[in-house]
């Protein structure tokens, strides 16, 4: 395409193209493609959480929030594919707990308590958040389910509008451009009702259930974003006011800790969310199929993450 | 069309980092091709919009696994396009929802002249696919891409993720079929026209779909 072809190339494809050529030149209504451009992009942007200001302020970056840009659409679904990496194993087969719905709201209260009883991380303008995490996500290839090699992703994300995020995943550096800050990220309202509320609206319309959408845009907050104790609690208040949340007795991260699940059920697979069973600290995320899908069996492995690091630097691409 | 390198490495970080603007303008500028593509692939306009919607909502849900680096992005597009064709019944259950609120198209207005050159082009259309569908699916893949889509080799590599070893290896595959089909073709039209030589770009009345596709160009 954008690299000259090689002679053989064209004398190949000139050879086929006598053989077999393309049928006339398909073409949609210009009108009919405005309609379908129009379908998608509201899709699209009803996908996500966006924080009300950068809607008003920066219109340009109609970006999700970048937690919820990076990585949702990967958890959302559990479905990845890395065209440069075909790399992988057969996705294992894990054993799927009975969830208790009656646990996940006392579990996710005492969890609210501990995030509450936290010291706030002094955050400056124009530093950058770092979240180092663990991760491995299902990979499309053909007919079969396969998860890929477990490796390490660091993210920066600025703490103020204006910043530049970056991203380094599998050793492979990459500019993420002026993304949606950390501030902007977690400028939500502490009352876990309205807080509810608010993420409802801003999820409204997916293709997937409301119920599974909140879920999601809360999971993505709590991956990769540094929240005030405040705002993490009611987070966590909300969560437990989603119907169809549980609690599974066991579960591991990516990283091997162990720990208790809050989890929720979407298109039959789960997606938990890992916290540590004595000081409640939030650990990462685990999805697998529930029950046997197309997709794959029951207790398929479909994505792990553990967050090894959370922390505050002063420039995009420094470690603490 | 070629993009420069650093606005293109610009505008995928734009939308890996789900920046819905530079997604939009991926559209105005790939839409049509895909389509294109899907038409072609099927045989028929029947579900090409919605393979066009599903690849763009699957290229949004995978817009993280972009590559940072690269050019055009019509390979990834197209790549996304073929999951969708080959496993339109996973992709159509994951947007279930979403393909239900696509617009209805307004009515074409039913002027003789057009319906006459649609009826063309439909059998058109369809001998080609008939033809195509031939060939293995695999080769039938990197064909399309290939030559109907005209992704050199790297690219169509990139887009189904196989070496560029195997897309030459699977089109020469496809080249070797599509020659027996025209002996084959070719030698039924002499039997019945014994005076129609090869080469003529001729296609008899009732023409087979190899002719009858490259015929009426």
């Amino acid at each position: 395409m954008t690299t000259p072809p090689r002679e053989t190339e064209v004398n190949d494809l000139g050879e086929l193209i006598t053989l077999l050529p393309p049928p006339g030149n398909p073409r949609l209504p210009e009108g009919r493609l405005k309609d379908l451009k129009g379908h998608v992009m509201s899709e699209i942007q009803h996908a996500t959480v966006v924080p009300p200001q950068v809607r008003g302020r920066r219109r340009l970056l109609i970006a999700a929030s970048a937690a919820t840009s990076v990585l949702a659409a990967a958890l959302a679904a559990g479905l990845v594919v890395h065209p440069w990496d075909r790399a992988g194993q057969p996705a294992p087969i894990i054993q799927v707990l009975q969830g208790d719905a009656s646990g996940a709201t006392a579990f996710l209260n005492r969890v609210a308590l501990a995030a509450a009883a936290k010291p706030q991380q002094p955050v400056g303008a124009g530093q950058y958040i770092y979240i180092k995490s663990r991760v491995a996500y299902s990979i499309l290839s053909d007919d079969s389910r396969r998860l890929d090699d477990l490796h390490d992703r660091e993210i920066w994300i600025p703490q103020s509008p204006g910043g530049r995020g970056a991203l380094r995943e599998a050793g492979r550096p990459s500019d993420l451009g002026i993304t949606v800050s950390n501030e902007e990220m977690v400028d939500l309202p502490s009352d876990p009702d309205l807080l509810l509320e608010k993420i409802y609206a801003d999820t409204r319309g997916q293709g997937n259930s409301p119920d599974g959408e909140a879920f999601t845009a809360i999971g993505d907050l709590l991956r990769e974003s540094l929240m005030p104790p405040k705002i993490s609690a009611a987070l966590y208040r909300a969560a437990a006011k989603i119907p169809g949340v549980v609690l599974v007795p066991d579960s591991v991260d990516a990283a091997g800790r162990h720990g208790v699940a809050v989890a929720h059920v979407e298109f039959g697979e789960r997606t938990e969310w890992i916290f540590d069973k004595t000081t409640y600290e939030y650990l990462g995320e685990r999805s697998y199929l529930v029950e046997d899908t197309s997709d794959g069996k029951a207790g398929m492995l479909t994505a792990t993450t553990a967050v090894i690091t959370r922390a505050v630097v002063d420039r995009a691409g420094q470690r603490p | 069309m070629r993009t420069e390198q650093g606005v293109s490495a610009t505008l995928r970080a734009r939308i890996r980092a789900g920046d819905a603007a530079a997604f939009g303008q991926v559209f105005d500028e790939h839409a049509a091709a895909v389509y294109r593509h899907a038409v072609r692939a099927d045989g028929h306009t029947l579900d090409a919009e919605d393979v066009v919607s599903l690849t763009f909502l699957e290229a949004w849900r995978l817009r993280v696994t972009l590559r940072p680096d690269g050019d055009s992005l019509l390979p990834w597009l197209l790549g996304i396009a073929t999951n969708v064709l080959r496993n339109r019944r996973r992709a159509t259950r994951r947007h279930r929802a979403a393909l239900l609120r696509i617009p209805p198209a307004a009515a074409v207005p039913d002027v003789a002249d057009e319906v006459v050159g649609r009826m063309h082009d439909a059998r058109q259309l369809a001998a080609a696919a008939a033809a195509l569908r031939r060939l293995r699916r695999a080769d039938r893949e990197v064909f399309l891409l290939c030559v109907w889509s005209q992704l050199d080799y790297a690219s169509a590599a990139e887009a189904l993720g196989i070496p560029v070893g195997t897309v030459r290896s699977r089109l020469s595959r496809a080249r070797t079929r599509l020659r027996a089909l025209v002996d084959v073709e070719l030698s039924r039209a002499e039997i019945r026209n014994p005076a129609l030589r090869p080469g003529q770009g001729q296609s008899g009345p009732h023409g087979n779909a190899l002719h009858e596709a490259g015929g009426s160009r």
